[in-house]
């Protein structure tokens, strides 16, 4: 099972190794569901089919060179996604909108520069609006019943601070407020946030 | 859900992870906890449709919140506030325990003499010192009456900000909330000084709130108004203010100038005036 405790990575490997089919699924399926979502995080607003492509590439490349590896399969695993991510973005990015384009047509730049942009969410029609409405509504209401500080440092996010620069402002009110000890409240602000929204979202 | 995480170091990265707020060192750092932690997996999944909408949507969120009077700059404004409130208290309490290790050490002979001569001081100088505020029976607690609909400046000249800080300061006002009316009325008058009514909400709710010395300044600042019915509402509570402070003298003042004026506040004024003087 994914999310299975004490997940033997190595165990499954050497099973997988002397051919065990079952043992090549239950990998397959753990490296699946991690390598997704660490793909959906450094790659947020591209298209599900996107990030499906990828994890699955990165796990053929597994499959492909298992026998090479020794130990620790979601390591290497996740380290082919973060090259194939790479890889992604760079091709990407090398589209650019070319200099000599004639000012009247503009469908070759829209073109490239509607590229790089992030994919806007899939359109399921309108209960997934209304849906999205919804959570905004429930995000907003939650935001504003958290405690002073909690509530500033999502705001801060929101307006687009880092968490640096939120670390620097709150230093003004507490100067002693060190980066560790600010990590942990922020920590436990996203636990009250997930109070607030709990059955909810 | 899976047992707790166990390298909470590392786990507690999850928040700037999902804000995309590590460094590229830490966030390979996280992904390699991610991989064996089930309970991180799960946590950063159920969070997924709640980071989602804050990434997806943060513009939309941000305005509606706007609209209820919170940005960051308020929110970080309201901290420091606090934190200067707290340095003062600190500072109070600060004080309070060098004359508590002086009364700790006063068998100390070194010691003893002065700490009784700072005894003495406070005995004179601090208000425990003095007899208990006789009047407090006579302190009219009830609110000054609000209505927004009744309160419009001329459109074109209005604040937006300062509005919606004094619309969220009423908002509180009216529930009672006094502490939290403080805060938002404090930002409205910063924003919109020359908003008589503002500072007399704000010197009310601090009345109200047992805070009598701001309530004076506020409400003195509401008297520069050319509005008279606003300029009665204010010696009103301002005579109330007063009469919270014990300053009698202040008290009489005002109530004369109300029943001079006439209006809304007069009755009420001479009715006060007379129980203060009959119990004098």
């Amino acid at each position: 099972m994914p999310f299975e405790p004490n997940f033997d990575w190595n165990d499954l490997l050497l099973k997988v190794k002397e051919g065990q089919t079952e043992a090549r699924n239950a990998l397959c399926q753990a490296l699946s569901v991690r390598l997704r979502l660490i793909a959906q995080y450094r790659l947020w607003g591209w298209s599900r089919q996107d990030l499906d492509d990828l994890v699955q590439e990165s796990l053929i490349t597994l499959m492909g060179r298992l026998n090479r590896v020794d130990s620790n399969p979601h390591r290497v695993a996740c380290e082919i996604l973060r090259n194939k991510i790479g890889d992604a973005l760079r091709r990407r990015k090398m589209i650019k909108i070319p200099l000599q384009t004639d000012p009247a047509d503009d469908s070759h730049s829209r073109e490239a520069v509607a590229m790089p942009a992030i994919h806007p969410e899939e359109d399921d029609g309108f209960i997934a609006r209304i849906e999205a409405r919804d959570r905004v509504d429930l995000v907003r209401t939650a935001i504003r019943n958290l405690a002073p500080f909690c509530r500033a440092f999502f705001l801060g996010i929101l307006e687009g601070q880092s968490a640096r620069e939120l670390w620097r402002h709150f230093r003004r009110a507490e100067p002693g407020l060190q980066r560790s000890a600010f990590d942990k409240r922020i920590f436990d602000c996203r636990k009250r946030l997930k109070q607030l929204v709990k059955d909810q979202i | 859900m899976p047992q707790e995480c166990a390298r909470e170091e590392i786990g507690r990265l999850i928040t700037l992870y999902e804000l995309d707020q590590l460094s590229e060192k830490d966030r390979r750092r996280f992904e390699e906890h991610l991989l064996e932690c089930p309970h991180c997996l799960q946590e950063l999944q159920e969070m997924l449709p709640l980071i989602s909408t804050m990434r997806e949507s943060r513009v939309e969120i941000r305005q509606a919140l706007a609209g209820q009077g919170m940005s960051f700059a308020e929110e970080k404004e309201a901290l420091l506030e606090k934190s200067r409130d707290r340095a003062g208290e600190s500072l109070i309490a600060s004080f309070y325990g060098i004359i508590q290790r002086l009364l700790t050490d006063v068998r100390r002979p070194v010691v003893w003499a002065p700490a009784v001569a700072v005894a003495l001081i406070l005995i004179f100088l601090l208000p425990w010192g003095r007899s208990p505020n006789p009047y407090l029976p006579y302190l009219d607690y009830s609110k000054a009456p609000y209505s927004r609909v009744a309160f419009r400046g001329p459109a074109g000249q209005i604040n937006v900000e300062a509005q919606k800080a004094f619309n969220a300061g009423m908002a509180e006002y009216l529930r009672d909330n006094y502490d939290l009316a403080i805060q938002h009325l404090k930002r409205a008058v910063r924003r919109a000084p020359e908003e008589s009514q503002y500072w007399f909400y704000l010197g009310v709710s601090q009345y109200l709130a047992r805070h009598p010395g701001s309530g004076i300044e506020a409400l003195n600042r509401a008297l520069s108004t050319t509005d008279e019915s606003l300029r009665a509402k204010a010696r009103w509570y301002l005579a109330q203010a007063y009469l919270l402070r014990g300053d009698l003298k202040q008290v009489q003042l005002h109530l004369h100038e109300i029943i001079g004026v006439g209006g809304e506040y007069s009755a009420r004024a001479d009715s006060l005036l007379k129980q203060i003087e009959t119990f004098k």
